[in-house]
């Protein structure tokens, strides 16, 4: 109390020489109403600081409008805004000593010193700044253990997250591709990217419009970060096991945003950012297109002439005009835009003793790379909570969000409007400008092609004709109701719904090349996630030292996706895309619905704070499994022990845990895979003819499914355990996280291919079973900490081994076909890899060289590498200055390979730098060649003829000479901002907070294998388990901009 | 007392639960596709993949239709000239398509369809008679094109590998 005393009169000249403070009185609580004795009660800001008395009561002198501060050990720091009051009663909510609150499964909030499993969390200012559009790509690098691929560089486009590798060789299930359930307030939520296969624009190939061709995105990207609170990953199967048949992929929990008792405030958070390319291709700047050194202009590839050693001649270019040939060295890179993103957010939030609110708005604006390519998302988000009187609670979330888009590229093959196959042929010859400007005639109202047999599309025409677009709205939200009768039970319903409906449209202007008459599509996607989940808890302290906490639950729920699609063929007028306009329409539907059907329980016991103990159950009933197979149990251990304390107190370590738990999940089947039902045949297929249509003369065909069903299919069975260890060390300056997890899922829900001799394709059973082990490990340390100055650094590491084992009898499982006998495949005792031709190799690994031309021989279906990454690593350093902090996260993969179609197309077209070398020379490829006489392989001595036909090997349908390294090092995310110091702000009395940022994404590929691409973009999408195949894919962009957040 | 009121509402919760789950869990019927259909349909599904089949991929060759396109070597990988002018070499790009058109096109529906039409009260031999007719022509294909083929065994879901 003396020194209390003493610093009261020593602070009192300053409180003087604020001359208009006023006193302000009042009393610091508890939520129970009790006194809070000794509570620090200080002005933000300033060093005017006095302490309560015994009974809580204070007296403190302070300007008008100040923030009072009130600090106490064992409670959580709060702060009051004062107003122009006078009297203000601070309630203080305790804190449990080190006691981090982590919530998990089922939005259940428990301690983290409690838990028996690995979660990680971030906050809301690690989502807020530098903001992502999609929210899965701001945990990229962060999170030990997970593994976020963005799939291509459109503009809102899909995003993969695999928590502790994939688990799954299931590609027919609903939630199947080994992705995690997404959790907003305890109600799942859809993260799909529903594929669609469309006849348009080629009806010999349809093409799936999902997230591969033009990527639509994933759903989870409507999450807005602005409304987050947290995210938690929950990794392991014990954390999720409450998730029951949904949890073995592991969850990621989001809480959204609260307002906060006793104070109101509006925040502003702004970004403007600019994208740009992050990799362009290297090309070579020195010959025309043409073949084997002649020009031609019907080629549009890089094999003509020497561009300087023709500067004498005059060639037809695709205007028709005589010019002397020149290079565009930048036609390329002048094709892509600077694209823009803007993010505004507004946000009002407050409360009181009863209840509390927040709204918030946030519009996001976007345009892309390629020309045209635009996306706008407003999200609007409410959430309130009220005590309607004691010990019934009620909070209502609900989440608008809609997203329009247009201009989607279309990526992959097998379709002339693929624009980076477009812009990759471009000859260097060629002005861009003059292509952008010329790609209409509007005498013949044709397009203007870059070849005179108009063998491809103009891009211009492409991007401003044939456009992609889809919007999407959506609504999320639920209802909670929580009645504590007595204090040590409470029951709480949480009801909510997920739905939104998507319109998605893609048009072929008539006079596209490929699809001369045009065509158009247009699609209705509806999903539809209704959950209940109804949660009695019971807690009971059994002696002095053992508390006991049950819960027990029932859960409902519905997933219902529909779709509607129609696709049109031959536009009679132009520029119309009504169905009414075309000369023949098809029009196809599917709808799926799945129920489950849960209930589960968890009990918990603690002792003495230090040793505890979870043991869960649920049973589930699943609507997708045969009646006698469709409950199934699903038990969890998980302990955790922290031996700290019951160490004597040292100085070095301040807090030790260790943990493990044991767990058994599994999932169910996709809808409608018991039952055999006929499908009707849209067409009949003829290979290089004309497929025949149904109705034919007015008559169906009906066919038996492709997959034969299995009646007597069983659930899938994941068994999983880890271990761990929790250290702080040196006041907490050392903090150290490790883990080992291992998990094996059983009975794999698989279509099995069969001969088709079988009269079917494949059939549905289970069979096989993946395995997958590594360690996580989490580093923090902060090596500098003083007044001023604080240097954090957290490290991440991430590695996992996957092993899949088969059936005696299946001699390889093929996850995903691919293009041109590119297959991703997997055999007993080997991880998911990438499956192709391969050169051929002599026993010492010399590729074998035909001798008749030079070139290499081939063979096909080898193992080319492995899909998934060795080990990744995220390493993020914070240094902060008073009010200025800069932070940098630097993420690394090692291991895998990528397969990079765009390499391909720049190589056998001579396009790419490297082909431009040893173009006048004969070269002899090193390798060994079959000596007819001895039939023992001898050093090659056999020329390949021209370096086109070098090149030339360089094909798709040769993979390996495709296939790179796709390990990275990337700057992933920089952000410098300043505070402003509460000396100046003081001035402007309205604004609270007021903080600068700058901030980039994507910045820098510090090292990479792989020529002309950024290796993390994927084909496939993220509904498929297929990785690590590029494919004409949108560029990725780097990002940069001002960010500014305001708080009034 | 209210301990037990309690105890009581959450047990009839419960259990009001789980008696109504098995009729809400009865939704796995798909609305995509049919349970039974017609013969007539497989029928016209089987012979209009037939008809598509027998123009393209390797089966077009005894085709007046394909008399130009032959002469320019057709779908003979490597033209006329090579490994000579007298061979036509199979490729797999093509009998692929064949195979599996005449298995899993053509045969499985037509061996349904004569189970269906030989299990229908009254038997529907005419149907049944039709669909052999044209399974038999299918065989003669495969067997021209592919030699000794499976057929006891084929088209059997018991059997996995024939």
């Amino acid at each position: 109390m003396k020194k209390i005393l003493l610093l009261v009169l020593f602070f009192l000249p300053a409180l003087v020489m604020l001359g208009q403070s006023r006193t302000i009185t009042g009393k610091v609580t508890n939520p129970d109403g009790k006194p809070v004795s000794f509570a620090t009660v200080t002005v933000k800001g300033t060093s005017v600081a006095v302490s309560a008395d015994v009974n809580g009561d204070y007296s403190i002198q302070a300007p008008p409008r100040a923030v009072l501060v009130f600090s106490a050990t064992s409670f959580q720091t709060t702060e009051v805004n004062i107003g122009t009051q006078t009297t203000i009663s601070a309630v203080m909510n305790s804190r449990e000593v080190l006691g981090e609150v982590v919530v998990t499964a089922l939005g259940i909030s428990r301690a983290q010193k409690s838990l028996g499993y690995s979660t990680t969390t971030l906050k809301s200012e690690e989502l807020t700044k530098a903001r992502e559009t999609n929210i899965i790509n701001s945990l990229a690098g962060k999170v030990a253990g997970v593994i976020v691929t963005s799939q291509s560089g459109t503009v809102g486009g899909s995003s993969k997250i695999i928590i502790r590798g994939v688990n799954t060789m299931n590609n027919i299930s609903t939630n199947g591709n080994g992705q995690p359930i997404f959790i907003v307030d305890g109600l799942p939520i859809n993260n799909g990217a529903p594929q669609i296969n469309t006849v348009s624009p080629n009806a010999a190939n349809p093409a799936p419009q999902g997230s591969n061709a033009a990527d639509f995105g994933n759903r989870g990207g409507d999450i807005n970060s602005d409304d987050i609170e947290s995210i938690t990953v929950l990794k392991g199967a014990a954390a999720t096991a409450l998730y029951g048949s949904r949890a073995k992929d592991g969850a990621i929990i989001i809480t959204t945003k609260k307002g906060k008792k006793g104070q109101t405030s509006v925040t502003l958070n702004s970004s403007a950012r600019m994208d740009q390319v992050m990799k362009l291709p290297e090309l070579q700047n020195e010959y025309a297109q043409g073949n084997q050194g002649v020009y031609n202009l019907a080629n549009t590839n890089g094999w003509g002439p020497k561009i300087s050693e023709v500067q004498d001649k005059t060639f037809p270019d695709f205007l028709g005009r005589q010019v002397t040939l020149k290079a565009y060295p930048d036609n390329v890179k002048d094709f892509y835009k600077k694209g823009s993103t803007f993010i505004n957010s507004v946000s009002f939030d407050g409360g009181n003793e009863t209840g509390d609110y927040r709204f918030g708005y946030t519009n996001s604006k976007e345009t892309g790379v390629i020309p045209g390519e635009k996306m706008s998302k407003n999200n609007i988000a409410f959430n309130a909570g009220k005590n309607i009187f004691k010990g019934l609670d009620i909070r209502t979330s609900i989440n608008y969000a809609r997203t329009t888009s247009d201009g989607r590229p279309i990526q992959s093959a097998n379709n002339l409007s693929v624009i980076q196959s477009i812009i990759l042929g471009l000859p260097r010859t060629v002005d861009i400008n003059e292509v952008r400007d010329n790609y209409f005639d509007p005498i013949t109202n044709q397009q203007i092609t870059l070849t005179p047999g108009r063998a491809g599309n103009n891009p211009y025409w492409v991007v401003n004709n044939n456009k992609f677009s889809n919007t999407v709205d959506r609504v999320y939200g639920n209802a909670i109701i929580t009645y504590s009768p007595v204090k040590w039970l409470t029951i709480s319903d949480n009801i909510g719904t997920d739905f939104y409906y998507e319109f998605r449209k893609g048009v072929t202007r008539p006079g596209t090349i490929g699809a001369l008459t045009g065509n158009f599509f247009t699609a209705n996607i509806f999903n539809q996630i209704i959950n209940n989940d109804l949660i009695v808890t019971a807690s009971k302290q059994i002696t002095q030292d053992l508390d006991l906490k049950v819960i027990v639950g029932h859960n409902v729920l519905q997933q219902q996706f529909r779709r509607e699609q129609s696709d049109a063929q031959g536009l009679t007028v132009d520029n119309l895309y009504s169905f009414a306009n075309a000369g023949t329409v098809s029009t196809n539907n599917g709808s799926t619905k799945q129920r489950l059907v849960g209930a589960y329980g968890d009990i918990g016991l603690s002792y003495k704070n230090f040793l505890f103990l979870n043991v869960t159950g649920r049973n589930d009933w699943s609507s997708t499994l045969p009646i006698g197979n469709n409950s199934y149990f699903y038990p969890s251990v998980s302990s955790s022990f922290l031996f700290s304390e019951l160490l004597p107190n040292s100085k070095w370590l301040n807090y030790g845990k260790l943990r493990g738990s044991w767990a058994n999940v599994g999932s169910d089947a996709a809808p409608y895979n018991l039952a055999f039902a006929y499908l009707t045949l849209p067409s009949a297929y003829a290979q290089y003819s004309l497929n025949i249509q149904f109705p034919f003369n007015g008559l169906l065909g009906f066919i038996v499914p492709n997959s034969l069903p299995n009646a007597n299919l069983k659930p899938q069975n994941q068994t999983s355990f880890e271990f761990g260890a929790e250290l702080k060390m040196f006041n907490s300056r050392v903090n150290l996280d490790v883990t080992y997890y291992s998990s094996k899922t059983k009975e794999q829900i698989i279509s099995l291919n069969v001969p088709r001799s079988t009269g079917f394709f494949s059939k549905v059973i289970n069979a096989g079973s993946l395995e997958n082990k590594g360690i996580e490990a989490t580093l923090g340390l902060v090596p500098v900490k003083t007044r001023d100055i604080t240097w954090g650094v957290d490290i991440n590491f991430f590695k996992n081994k996957q092993t899949a084992q088969l059936p005696a009898e299946i001699n390889s499982y093929t996850l995903q076909g691919g293009f041109s006998g590119l297959a991703i495949k997997t055999k007993s005792g080997e991880p998911f890899a990438i499956w192709g031709t391969a050169w051929q190799r002599d026993s010492l690994g010399n590729i074998v060289i035909d001798a008749s031309t030079g070139l290499r021989k081939t063979v096909a279906d080898q193992n080319l590498g492995d899909l998934y990454p060795e080990w990744t690593m995220g390493i993020n350093n914070t240094f902060s200055y008073k009010n200025l902090s800069l932070s940098f996260l630097v993420d690394i993969r090692e291991g895998g390979v990528i397969y990079s179609n765009t390499s391909s197309v720049l190589r056998t077209s001579g396009l790419a730098k490297e082909t431009a070398i040893n173009r006048d020379k004969i070269i002899i490829d090193p390798g060994v060649i079959l000596d007819p006489v001895t039939n023992k392989f001898i050093p090659n001595t056999v020329p390949v003829q021209s370096m086109q036909d070098y090149w030339s090997q360089f094909t798709s349908a040769n993979t390996e000479g495709n296939i790179y390294n796709a390990s990275y090092v990337k700057l992933r995310e920089v952000r410098v901002s300043y505070r402003l110091p509460s000396s100046i702000l003081g001035k402007v009395k309205f604004i609270k907070g007021l903080e600068l940022g700058l901030e980039a994404r994507n910045l820098w590929i510090i090292k990479s294998y792989v020529p002309h691409i950024d290796p993390e973009v994927n084909l496939f999408g993220s509904a498929s388990l297929g990785e690590a195949v590029e494919f004409n894919s949108v560029p990725s962009s780097r990002s940069y901009g001002v960010n500014l957040r305001i708080k009034i | 007392m209210k301990r037990n009121i309690i105890y009581i509402a959450m047990a009839s919760v419960f259990m009001s639960g789980l008696a109504s789950c098995k009729k809400y869990l009865d939704v796995n019927k798909s609305p995509n596709s049919a349970e039974s259909v017609d013969p007539k349909l497989l029928f016209s599904a089987a012979v209009t993949s037939y008809v598509a089949l027998r123009p393209s991929g390797d089966f077009y060759i005894p085709l007046a239709l394909g008399g130009q396109s032959i002469a320019d070597g057709g779908n003979n990988p490597t033209a006329w000239d090579s490994p000579s002018p007298n061979e036509y070499v199979f490729s797999i790009n093509f009998f692929g398509n064949a195979w599996t058109g005449l298995y899993s096109n053509v045969g499985i529906n037509l061996k349904q369809a004569i189970t269906l039409s030989e299990n229908a009260t009254p038997k529907n031999n005419n149907a049944a008679a039709q669909c052999k007719v044209l399974w038999a022509q299918a065989y003669y294909d495969l067997t021209t094109l592919f030699g000794d083929v499976p057929f006891s065994e084929s088209i059997n879901s018991e059997v996995s590998y024939p």
